[in-house]
């Protein structure tokens, strides 16, 4: 795998969501056989993101943790196959938004990509379909948190010292959820809240 | 509870979203659904039902029996694996009441399904305010599980609000265990419990 120099991008807190890297910018990981559409893509994306990058499948699942936000994933990549890296990237340790890049709109699984971009992609078309991806990402990564606190907190006695602390945080989830439904169609959030339960036809 | 409007229809003193916590036992349900339904504080009322494991008109005659009279009445009928045959053969039928239609979400699993076709409703009320009833969480809880039905709660109660619409939402706390009922309950400002006496509590 080759990490892009610019931006530190280290691992996730093990453990912790973040979606983010150090400097808290939104991570993607872009993945496509040819090192030159890779690259383009990278430089296109660098300058708000923290970019990863990857010519074939094992390099990609290598970077593929609970920080990274996007894939930009090439369904013909080397190695193993597609369905077994977006196996990894719709796993729930990863769970990232994944746009496929490809030749051609045809023979785009539109179940199991969350966009599809067509080679060449126009840089301003990449960057509305990543930061579309991103708001994506952090609406899923905040309602799973949101779910997650709502279960513990439900759980908890009246007296539990603990359930003001969570009370605060669910407060706080539920005001970041709100504010980034605010940038979602309402279908998107539905598609996206839901999307294991997305189904084939 | 207040029902009073501003001048522009939004932000009421009712709250947007109501959990009504309703018991099997409970024959005071079908009333408090009804004023819940007509709290909008118009008389251009879109009446949206949602119901799972009841037919589209036993839904509609538990309150229209009462007098509910929306400008219009749409009901979301969600086909539910445990429900009668007799149910569902009633739901194609005439329903007897004045500008209400039926449409069906086939599988109460496919969530999303069913979030598309209340958007498509709630994002297309002109000059009325619609008002959802969804019957019942506990269905959906029984069709599918907790964190789908959590996630799709807090979408909806947030398309409710974009919408200015108001809705509530039917649980029946005696089928979950206590843990699944308080999970959900973190999703709504507003909790009507019916196992006491009506009051709303958070």
């Amino acid at each position: 795998m080759k990490e892009d120099n610019s931006v530190s991008s280290g691992p996730a807190v093990a453990g912790r969501r973040t979606d983010s890297d150090a400097s808290g910018a939104t991570v993607v990981l872009v993945a496509d056989d040819d090192p030159a559409v890779t690259d383009d893509i990278a430089t296109v994306l660098e300058t708000e993101y923290a970019v990863r990058t990857a010519y074939d499948s094992a390099d990609a699942i290598a970077a593929l943790d609970a920080g990274v936000s996007v894939v930009l994933l090439d369904p013909g990549l080397p190695g193993l196959s597609a369905r077994h890296v977006l196996d990894r990237v719709t796993s729930e340790a990863v769970d990232c938004q994944v746009a496929a890049l490809v030749q051609s709109a045809f023979d785009v699984d539109a179940t199991a990509y969350d966009a599809a971009l067509v080679k060449p992609v126009p840089p301003d078309e990449l960057r509305a379909t990543v930061d579309r991806l991103a708001r994506r990402a952090a609406y899923r990564t905040a309602l799973s948190e949101y779910y997650d606190l709502a279960e513990r907190y439900a759980a908890l006695s009246p007296d539990d010292p603990e359930r003001d602390h969570l009370g605060n945080r669910l407060d706080d989830l539920s005001a970041q959820l709100d504010e980034v439904f605010g940038t979602l169609d309402t279908r998107e959030a539905y598609d996206t809240a839901l999307r294991e339960l997305r189904s084939d036809s | 509870m207040s029902t009073t409007p501003d001048a522009n229809g939004g932000g009421v003193d009712r709250p947007s979203n109501v959990l009504l916590l309703t018991p099997s036992v409970e024959r005071d349900a079908d009333a408090v659904c009804e004023e819940l339904l007509h709290a909008t504080g118009t008389d251009r009322t879109h009446a949206l039902l949602v119901t799972c494991l009841a037919s589209p008109a036993d839904r509609l005659a538990a309150w229209t029996d009462r007098g509910g009279d929306p400008a219009r009445t749409t009901v979301i009928d969600v086909e539910t694996a445990s429900r009668s045959a007799a149910a569902t053969a009633g739901a194609g039928e005439h329903l007897g009441v004045p500008n209400a239609t039926v449409e069906h979400v086939p599988d109460a699993t496919d969530l999303i399904e069913l979030g598309n076709l209340l958007e498509r409703h709630l994002s297309a009320s002109e000059g009325e305010r619609t008002s959802l009833c969804l019957y019942s969480l506990s269905d959906l809880l029984q069709a599918t599980d907790t964190r789908s039905v959590f996630k799709f709660v807090e979408v909806l109660t947030s398309a409710v609000e974009r919408a200015n619409a108001v809705a509530h939402f039917h649980l029946n706390p005696d089928v979950h265990d206590p843990d699944t009922v308080a999970t959900i309950e973190v999703l709504f400002e507003t909790v009507v419990d019916l196992r006491d006496d009506g009051t709303v509590g958070h």
